[in-house]
Parts: C-alpha cells; sequence; structure tokens
C-alpha cells in the first residue's frame, strides 16, 4: 500500500521520513522535491499544483501541502489511492492534536515522537489505527491531545486512564470489540456537547435567481462520558427525509428536511440506520465529528443580495446593492462582509451606505462592506462608484467580473432546518448534561453580476 | 521538553563517546534515550554514515526498556546488511524476546526478523513464525501476518514450500476482527506481489458474509480490507449478489471516502452478475450518486479522486448512478485540476433535458480569468453542440457572442469549435462564419489557423476569401505543416469555385509547395492537386470537383467510450491509481496484475454499445475504394467522391478528426498531462 512517508518544508528539506517496505530508497524523496516542490517554488504560485499524484515509472507520489509543509506517500504499482489520501489527511489530524500549527519547528521538536507514532499506526504501509487512544496505549509517552486533557481536569471533572498498568493490559483493552473507546473512562460529571455546524454553498445568477444552493452541514460532538454508554440520537423526528433510502418517503411535506446524503463517524451502526432509521452509537471520547450530511431542497436562506454593476464608458464603474436579512428579527449575525470586486488600477473610489462600513482594498481589487452585527429582517443599500486609470480603463472590457463574494456567522440558525430532537442514553441512573448549539456559516456564497 | 535541537547531522564516533559517557552513570537509561533521539534524526535524515553504530545498538539490546529497544531494533532492521557478521549477534536477543512478556516487544520482534534479509534472519523467521501467528496477543499476530508477507517478498517459494499461506489463511477465522482484517490484507499483497504464480484468495460466502455484518466495529481501516477483499468473492446466483450488494450498501454512508470508494467498488462489482441490478433495487443510482457528490465535501485532493472515479462511472456505468449536474459545477475557488475535471462530467451528464442550464454555466466560465478554463469551457461548448443537435443553436449564439469582443484566445479556440459544428451541421450555422471570420486577425495559433484556413477555403463564395487567406499565409514558410496543408487546400477548391480569378495565384501556391518547401508530404500533395487540375479529359475540372469539392463526411457525435476491456478492468479499480489516469492498468502500472471479472453462472455479457459501430465505415469505405478503384474504372467518378472524403478527412480536416477521436484518447491525454513527464 504505501511505500513510505515523507514530510518536506517549503524549501524542500526532509523533515520526516519513513519507509514501510523495501522497493524505494530514502533518496528517493530527491525526486519529489526536484519534481514537485523546485517546479511549484518557481511557478511562484502554489495554487498551480497541476494534480495531486505525480507517477513516474512504477513509483507514484501522492501528496498534500498542510500549511507550508508537504506530506507525502510514495507507493508503488497501482495502489488504493482513496485509502493513501484518506490516511495522510488523519495523520494530519493527529499531528494538530500534537501541535498546536503544523510548521516546520513544530515538527521538529516533535520529530521522535512523530517517527515512533508513524511506525506503529502503519504495518508493512497499511494503515491499521490512527485513533489516539490506540497510540497512546502502545506509545504512553506520546503527548496527543494533551491539551485537552489538562483543560478536562480544569473543568473539574477527572479523566482517569490508568497509565501505569503493564501495558500489555491496556493494549488488550484498545485491541477489544470497540478500537475507538478504551474501557475504563470515568467523568464527575457526564457531559455531552453538540454542535451543529452548516456551510451553506449558494450561487445567484444576474437576475439575482438562485443558480445553485445547498448546505454542508455536519454534527460535531463532544463527549465526556463514563463507561460505554450506548446513545441513541434522533432529528427532527417525523419529518426528516433521506433521499435514496428506503423507508419514509418525501409525502410532499414542504416543511420537512431532505437530506441528499449524509456521511457518519466510524461508531455509528449503520446497518440499524439503514433498517430501522435509528443513530446509535458508542461514542469515541473527547471530541469527534458524529455525521456530516448534504441538503439541497428547501433551504432557508439567510440573505438575499442583489446587485446591479454597470460601466460607464471605459473608465467609470458603477455599483448599486442591497443585501436583505431573511432570517426572523431576534437572532442576529456577526462578521458579515461582502466584498465587491473591482477592475484593476482604480484611481477613486467613492462609497455610501445606509449602514456598515466600507473600506477599499487595492491591493486585492476589492471594496468591502462590512458589519459587525446585522439583526434578522433588515434591508440595507450601498452605492458605489470607482474610477479607474486610463491605462486599465483600456482593458475594462476584458475584465473577468469575479463574482461578489459574502461572508457571516449566524448563530442558532441552521439553514437546512435540521433540529436535534432528542439524546438518550439507555441506562439506569446515567445523568448527563447535554448541550446543542448551532451554526451557519457562508461556504461558498456568490453573487455573479 | 523540545527535541529540536537534537535533529542534527551527527558523527557516529560522537554518538559513540556519548554513549560511552552514559554508560558511567548509574542510572544510564534517561541519557540513553536521548542518544537514541539523535541516532533517529539521522536515520531521518538518511545519514548513512552512522551504521557503524550497528555493535553499541545491538549492545543496548540488553537494557529492559521498550523505548530503548525500540528504536534498537528499527535501527537494526535498517542498518544490518551494512556488516552482516556484526548483526547476527543480535539473534540472541531476538530469540530470547519470543518469551517476552510485553506483546509489544513481541510484535516488534516479528516485524525486525522479517525485514532484515541476511539468511540467518530469514532463517530464523522460518522457525519461529508460526508460534508468532498463534500468539495469544491479537497485536502480535497482526505483526506476524505482515512479518509473514513481507517473508514472502523475500523468498516466495519457501513461504509455499513450507506451507505457511495455511497458517495465515487460518487467521481468517480469528476471533479478532482487526486480525482477520489484516490477515485479508496481507493475503492481497501476497497475491499482488509475484505476478507469475497463480494465487487466488477463495472466499467462503457464510463466512464473509458474517464478517461484513461485524465488520463495524472495528477500525475504519479493517473495513476497507475486508470491503476491499469482496473483489474475491464470486456470486454463483443472481440472489447471492444481490444480498451481498444490500450488506454493502450501508457502507456508502460512512464518513470515510476510501470505505465509500471500496463500497462503491464492490457494488459495481457484484453488478456484473446482476441483470440490470438498478431496475431491482430501484434507488440504488441515486445512492450511489448522491454518495460520491457528498465526497465533494471532502479535501481537494480526495474531490479529484472522486471526480475521476464519476467520470469512469459515467462512461462504463452510466445505468448505475444518477447525478444531478448542478452540483457538479465548478466553484470559482476549486482547485484547476478540479476544475478540469468537472467540465469533463458536465459535459457526460450533458443531455436534451439540462443543457440550456449547462450551456449557460459553461458560458461564465468561458469568460473566467483563467485562459485554460475559459478555453476548455469553449471546447466544451463544441463537444456539446455536437452532441446534441438541439442544444447545437444555443451553444453556436452563446460563442457568437462572447466572440464579440474579439480577445484573442477567445477567438482562436473558437475557430477550431465552430468549424466542428459547421460540419457537422452543414448549412446551418452559415452566418456564424462570416462572424468569426471578421476577426481574424487575432488568430495565430496553428489549430485555430488550420480551422480558419478550413472555412476560409469552403466558404470562399461568400467573403473576400482570397484576401483573408493571402494575409493569413504571408508567412507560410514559417508555418506548421498542418497550416501549410491547409493553405494548399484551400487554395485549390478556391481555384475550383472561381477558376479565373485565383488562377495566377494558385500556380504561385502550388509553386511553392511543391518546389520551396521540403516536406515530402506537403510537396506529394502539391504536385497531386496539380496533376488534378491539370487533367484535361472531358468536362473542365470535373475530376479535380469530384475530388475536392465533396460534402464532408459528416463528424458524429463523439464516441465515448473507452474500450469495454479496459473499463472492466478499471472498474474493478475504483478507487485507485488507476483510476486517476483512466487508462488501461498494465500501462501504467506494469507490476500489476491484471484484474478481471470470474466467470459464473451469474456473469451477466456486457452490453455493447451501439455508437462505437457508427465510425468505422468512413474507415472500411476507403479501403475497399482504393482496391476496387483500380479495377472498375467506369464508376471511378463515384468512387474517388469517397475516396475524397476519407482522403480528406486525413487532410484538410486532419484536425477535425483528430479533435474527434474518442474521449477516450483525450482522456489519457489529458491525464498524461497531469503528469508532466511521465518517466525519469
Amino acid at each position: 500500500m504505501i511505500s513510505g512517508l515523507f514530510i518536506f518544508d517549503g524549501k524542500g528539506d526532509v523533515l520526516m521520513s519513513k519507509i514501510y517496505k523495501e522497493g524505494i530508497k530514502r533518496n528517493v524523496s530527491d525526486v519529489f522535491r526536484i519534481q514537485v516542490i523546485n517546479s511549484n517554488n518557481k511557478l511562484g504560485n502554489s495554487k498551480e499544483v497541476r494534480s495531486p499524484i505525480l507517477t513516474l515509472g512504477s513509483t507514484s507520489f501522492v501528496y498534500i501541502k498542510s500549511g507550508k509543509l508537504w506530506i507525502v506517500a510514495v507507493t508503488r504499482s497501482n495502489q488504493d489511492c482513496s485509502t493513501i489520501l484518506e490516511f495522510i489527511y488523519k495523520f494530519e489530524n493527529i499531528l494538530k492534536m500534537m501541535v498546536a500549527e503544523i510548521n516546520d519547528e513544530n515538527i521538529i521538536n516533535n520529530f521522535f515522537q512523530i517517527y515512533q507514532i508513524l511506525d506503529e499506526i502503519v504495518q508493512f504501509g497499511y494503515p491499521i489505527n490512527l485513533e489516539p487512544g490506540y497510540i497512546k496505549s502502545i506509545l504512553p509517552n506520546a503527548t496527543i491531545g494533551e491539551t485537552k486533557l489538562i483543560r478536562r481536569k480544569s473543568n473539574g471533572s477527572s479523566y482517569v486512564l490508568n497509565h501505569n498498568n503493564k501495558s500489555n493490559e491496556i493494549l488488550n483493552k484498545a485491541l477489544s470489540t470497540i478500537t475507538w473507546r478504551p474501557q475504563g473512562i470515568k467523568y464527575r460529571r457526564n457531559e455531552i456537547f453538540l454542535n451543529v455546524e452548516e456551510k451553506i454553498n449558494v450561487l445567484t445568477n444576474e437576475q439575482s435567481e438562485i443558480l445553485r444552493s445547498y448546505v454542508d452541514g455536519k454534527i460535531m460532538m463532544k463527549t465526556h462520558l463514563s463507561g460505554m454508554p450506548e446513545c441513541k440520537f434522533g432529528l427532527n423526528n417525523d419529518d426528516l427525509v433521506l433521499n435514496g433510502l428506503p423507508g419514509k418517503e418525501n409525502d410532499g411535506n414542504s416543511d420537512s428536511v431532505v437530506l441528499e446524503d449524509c456521511k457518519f463517524h466510524q461508531c455509528v451502526e449503520l446497518d440499524k440506520f439503514t433498517e430501522q432509521r435509528v443513530i446509535q452509537f458508542i461514542p469515541p471520547d473527547g471530541e469527534f465529528q458524529l455525521m456530516s450530511y448534504n441538503c439541497r431542497s428547501s433551504i432557508n436562506l439567510p440573505f438575499k443580495v442583489t446587485a446591479q454593476v454597470q460601466q460607464f464608458g471605459s473608465r467609470k464603474v458603477q455599483y448599486k446593492l442591497s443585501i436583505k436579512s431573511l432570517f426572523p428579527s431576534k437572532t442576529s449575525s456577526t462578521n458579515v462582509q461582502i466584498k465587491i470586486p473591482t477592475p484593476n488600477g482604480v484611481l477613486k473610489h467613492y462609497a455610501s451606505t445606509t449602514h456598515g462600513k466600507t473600506k477599499f482594498h487595492p491591493e486585492d481589487n476589492v471594496l468591502v462592506w462590512k458589519f459587525n452585527k446585522m439583526f434578522g429582517d433588515n434591508e440595507y443599500v450601498l452605492t458605489a462608484e470607482v474610477e479607474l486609470t486610463e491605462l486599465e480603463g483600456n482593458r475594462l472590457i476584458n475584465w473577468s467580473r469575479p463574482p461578489i463574494k459574502l461572508d457571516f456567522v449566524i448563530d442558532m440558525f441552521s439553514c437546512s432546518g435540521l433540529s436535534v430532537n432528542y439524546l438518550r442514553i439507555d441506562k439506569a441512573n446515567y445523568k448527563t448534561v447535554k448541550w446543542v448549539k448551532y451554526s451557519t456559516q457562508s461556504g461558498s456564497y456568490d453573487i455573479r453580476y | 521538553m523540545s527535541d529540536g535541537k537534537l535533529f542534527i547531522k551527527t558523527k557516529s564516533s560522537e554518538i559513540k563517546a556519548e554513549l560511552d559517557q552514559a554508560y558511567k552513570k548509574s542510572k544510564p537509561h534517561g541519557k540513553i534515550k536521548i542518544i537514541l533521539k539523535k541516532v533517529t534524526a539521522n536515520i531521518i535524515i538518511n545519514n548513512n554514515e552512522i551504521s557503524r553504530l550497528l555493535p553499541d545498538m545491538i549492545n543496548l539490546l540488553r537494557f529492559d526498556d521498550i523505548e530503548i529497544r525500540r528504536v534498537c531494533l528499527d535501527y537494526l532492521s535498517l542498518y544490518s546488511h551494512y556488516d552482516p557478521t556484526v548483526a547476527v549477534k543480535s539473534l540472541p536477543f531476538l530469540r530470547r524476546f519470543r518469551e517476552d512478556n510485553d506483546a509489544v516487544l513481541r510484535a516488534l520482534t516479528i516485524k525486525t526478523i522479517a525485514s532484515i534479509g541476511l539468511p540467518e534472519f530469514v532463517d530464523l523467521s522460518f522457525q519461529v513464525i508460526r508460534l508468532y501467528l498463534k500468539d495469544k496477543n491479537s497485536f502480535v499476530r497482526i505483526s506476524a501476518s505482515f512479518a509473514l508477507a513481507r517473508m514472502f517478498h523475500n523468498d516466495s517459494t519457501r513461504v509455499l514450500n513450507e506451507g505457511l499461506l495455511t497458517d495465515l489463511n487460518e487467521l481468517l477465522y480469528d476471533d479478532d476482527q482487526g486480525v482477520v482484517s489484516v490477515a485479508l490484507s496481507a493475503l492481497d499483497s501476497i497475491i499482488e506481489f509475484d505476478k507469475s504464480l497463480d494465487l487466488k484468495l477463495t472466499v467462503n460466502p457464510d463466512h464473509f458474509i458474517q464478517l461484513v455484518k461485524h465488520i463495524h466495529k472495528s477500525t475504519e481501516w479493517s473495513q476497507i480490507y475486508v470491503i476491499n477483499s469482496l473483489l474475491s468473492f464470486v456470486p454463483t446466483t443472481t440472489e447471492s449478489a444481490l444480498d451481498m450488494i444490500e450488506l454493502i450498501l450501508p457502507f456508502l454512508q460512512h464518513e470515510n471516502s476510501a470505505i465509500v470508494l471500496n463500497a462503491v467498488k464492490v457494488i459495481v462489482y457484484l453488478s456484473n452478475y446482476v441483470n440490470n441490478p438498478q431496475l431491482i433495487i430501484p434507488t440504488l443510482p441515486k445512492r450511489l450518486g448522491s454518495s460520491l457528490v457528498s465526497l465533494l465535501a471532502k479535501p481537494t485532493e480526495i474531490q479529484f479522486l472522486v471526480l475521476r472515479n464519476i467520470i469512469l462511472l459515467l462512461l462504463g456505468r452510466k445505468e448505475l448512478v444518477e447525478f444531478n449536474v448542478e452540483m457538479l459545477f465548478c466553484k470559482y475557488d476549486d482547485a484547476i485540476y478540479v476544475k478540469d475535471t468537472k467540465l469533463e462530467i458536465i459535459y457526460l451528464l450533458a443531455n436534451e433535458e439540462n443543457f440550456s442550464i449547462v450551456a449557460r454555466e459553461l458560458e461564465e466560465y468561458a469568460t473566467d480569468v483563467d485562459v485554460a478554463m475559459a478555453r476548455k469551457a469553449i471546447r466544451a461548448f463544441g463537444n456539446l453542440a455536437v452532441k446534441l443537435h438541439n442544444a447545437a443553436p444555443l451553444c453556436v449564439e452563446i460563442i457568437m457572442d462572447i466572440i464579440s469582443n474579439g480577445v484573442s484566445y477567445i477567438v482562436q479556440e473558437s475557430a477550431v469549435v465552430l468549424r466542428n459544428i459547421v460540419r457537422r451541421y452543414p448549412g446551418q450555422f452559415d452566418d456564424s462564419i462570416i462572424e468569426l471570420v471578421k476577426h481574424y486577425k487575432v488568430i495565430d495559433e496553428s489549430d485555430s489557423k488550420t480551422a480558419m484556413i478550413w472555412i476560409l477555403g469552403q466558404y470562399c463564395g461568400q467573403f473576400d476569401s482570397w484576401d483573408i487567406l493571402k494575409d493569413i499565409s504571408k508567412s507560410y514558410r514559417d508555418e506548421s505543416l498542418e497550416v501549410q496543408l491547409a493553405i494548399l487546400t484551400a487554395t485549390i477548391k478556391m481555384y475550383l469555385n472561381y477558376p479565373t480569378e485565383y488562377e495566377t495565384t494558385t500556380l504561385e501556391v502550388l509553386k511553392w509547395a511543391t518546389e520551396e518547401v521540403d516536406n515530402p508530404d506537403l510537396r506529394e500533395r502539391g504536385f497531386f492537386y496539380w496533376r488534378l487540375i491539370s487533367s484535361e479529359n472531358n468536362e473542365f475540372q470535373k475530376v479535380a470537383k469530384d475530388v475536392v469539392l465533396v460534402d464532408n463526411p459528416i463528424i458524429n457525435s463523439e464516441n465515448e467510450n473507452i474500450n469495454p476491456q479496459v473499463l472492466e478492468e478499471l472498474e474493478l479499480n475504483i478507487g485507485t491509481l488507476a483510476s486517476i489516469y483512466l487508462k488501461p492498468v498494465s500501462q501504467v502500472f506494469r507490476l500489476s496484475r491484471h484484474k478481471k471479472l470470474t466467470p459464473s453462472p451469474a456473469l451477466q455479457s456486457r452490453k455493447k454499445k451501439t455508437t462505437v459501430v457508427e465510425e468505422t465505415p468512413v474507415y472500411s469505405n476507403r479501403k475497399a475504394t482504393l482496391s476496387t478503384d483500380q479495377i472498375h474504372r467506369k464508376k471511378s467518378i463515384m468512387r474517388q467522391a469517397s475516396f475524397d472524403s476519407s482522403f480528406s478527412g486525413i487532410s484538410d480536416d486532419s484536425q477535425g478528426s483528430n479533435k474527434i477521436t474518442g474521449l477516450a484518447n483525450r482522456l489519457s491525454r489529458r491525464a498524461s498531462m497531469i503528469t508532466g513527464k511521465k518517466k525519469f
């Protein structure tokens, strides 16, 4: 599967190398440095990577960029690329749990640990287990998620996982039937935090008609639970429809939430979900993504933006924008930002608004209209005008008119209409405190004009 | 404590000295561990000079400390072969560790023994592997399974002779799911390793059904290996295939994209054993489609992989997947390779119902800042127009709209595209030509020039073709061969239409083509035309006209099929590297084992695609003509006409017909483009 793994810094120096299988040597790193990193640096624009996979002869490099670093898996012959990519991303996740930021300094400062972790999570090129619990059972000194542990202690709840036991016992626990949760976890207070996080993606055309809108949602969960609790989880009671799945059909009720597809964390029993539509699971300890979903119909759009952009002559462009918030008036949206692109070479600019502030950023050719806070059911207008230099004015005809972009965060609002109905732990005398939070963010919210 | 300062190149002599220092202490463990970190750093930065530390590292094995031993064992597996005589001194330790209480140490030991290729170590590995495979701790059994796979790579005959594969097979019935999945992947790597050995995994269906039912409790990686191994499950009846599909379907809901893609692979594989599975499980296409689309929320690289596999499915298994084309529209900030692939998919998904949405979206891309993207979008317009008759007017209208600005690259690309469109629908879009020709001055690329010159020759009556042609072909000597050939043919066409006006200029052109240019093909073509127009029999230029001025063979909606056998193999490789390149697996990876469907009573034959046939007549026609032509002079005129049609197919229209080679070719070209260079 994976013959070797490398981490390079931005210049192409090797920060980490681990060979899993015969067939490649450590100096294969030179090939990658020359073929990818150097040619990429020459281009000067890291966005212009042509493909995430490079095959030379029978050797392939599968790579991602993490900040300025490159994480590269080297492999021979035809291998399962999906597994390799998933592995690289999960490994990146482990690194994120170890250090605050993935950069060359932090990798070097932890090189010994990372090397040993790499030695254990993959055997003979096959990823075995990347769960922090497993890694800790084999490498008791590993500091994955240590920071979280400290925070937990300060919360007043105690977390006990006895490391002084003979490692065999821990190992056996880690390898018990439930691989993602060690046994013997105890908390003084059982708590569950649920975050429903949605990203809404919208594309509108010149006539402010919606060309495309969909929601990428995920439910993040943080659990501080003792023992091996079996959780049951319910959404929107009856009116939730999952497309393509047998069972409840959409009866045309427009209030129902239709999910195109959802993906679950490995702890969820998928067959139970398919047969009985019950989300049932024994959660891992700590933070994880319980499910992600995708929703395309009956979306509550939070904003309506209309834009008129006109060119006057070859040197003037006039903007008329209005933004209307469509969510309930008591809900508020923060960090609302509208990025309005302008052509190159703006000489003069002028803008007036009924609310919010504007600022022109000549380096990005963008006019930003900003609100610190916007309540629902409001409408604001902006008029602006930019004047171009003569030289750029002549090129105005080639202006590509990049879309206007909208950024925002709305708390306690879900665009898909999805809501958590219940979260139960069926166990006698098992008290838990549950917290649910919703938030909606803009994904790519583009307005063409 | 930060280890950063230990991450430096160190000489083995220095490390040795530090070790000696450490031994003097009463409790040297702490100090030794720091020194070992330095050793590890030097392994990472590939400083082979530290191989001299071998005796010292073996010596360190006597410390009863797992951390020290872990580093030493790793070191041993890497540097033993530098000095075999010293390395054997580690054997007593390795033998002893098998009895150790610590499972981690036992696992490390078998891993180390198996990865050292020296004869003494190989012998030891064969002596002990069975004991390790039966170890009471599952973690050790996992390491032992992989160790056996490694031993197989080192000496496959000996593994086979000693019957060790049977022992590995027994692990398939292990109580621990993790061990089973590892045994499966170890077997998989053994099968993959040697193409010449006829090894095959045969699975017991009932056992596997049990396995799949309980696999969700083990790690996501185990799930991947188990699902992947289902490719070895050969259903004997349609029912058993369907049962298995039902069992796999829930995995499409998994968050791990590798599990989803492997599940898709197995479902597509099993569909070979069911007649029209989409009719039996009506939700199947929708589920496969939406499950793949939802993976597009993953990071870019995974998106790319998923998209390439969507192409693969659309090419070979259209009936099994259902997509909503809007979900595959490009986002403004998609990576360029993702946009590329999405464009390809949008084209494949375009049909009579959605073409107007698709065309509007393509228009958006055509005016994109990214030039490469804009060009591809315009090309997609052309393909869309050729593919769907009803879409053609809209496509032409949009192209007209965007070329009106006279932006160079847009005009150039549009010229190529329009040439194909007017050939596909003769007489329908002639007005558009006039608009295009207005912008002839911005054209400078060879492709577009050829297209433009062809148009000029074909429509020579409609505008001042000659002046424009003369303007374009001023510097004919520096042009590429295609352009030169195009100029020649276009001139002859004009001459035949208007002999009096163009007589002198035609002679000039023929002169340079036959005398000034060194290329034999061009000269040949020049002489050929010359002789044709100078032949004096019966009517003036009748034969020449019959040969040159004929209707061109109509280009058809291109054939979207890769060779079915190639597709079949690629479908068994969904999610692998080969699925990115979409080329025959053996072409990209010569080491890989050929995968094919195992016959069984339930295996359905692949449906023949009808579109393939359409392209062949032109070719066979030509062959027939060439042979019969000499015999039947009488029918020569008719025959010649068709001769020309095919001849022009490779001459002035060679560009056109090249463009229209199957999507398979274009895809593979694209794929090789992605890598840039293929060989060292």
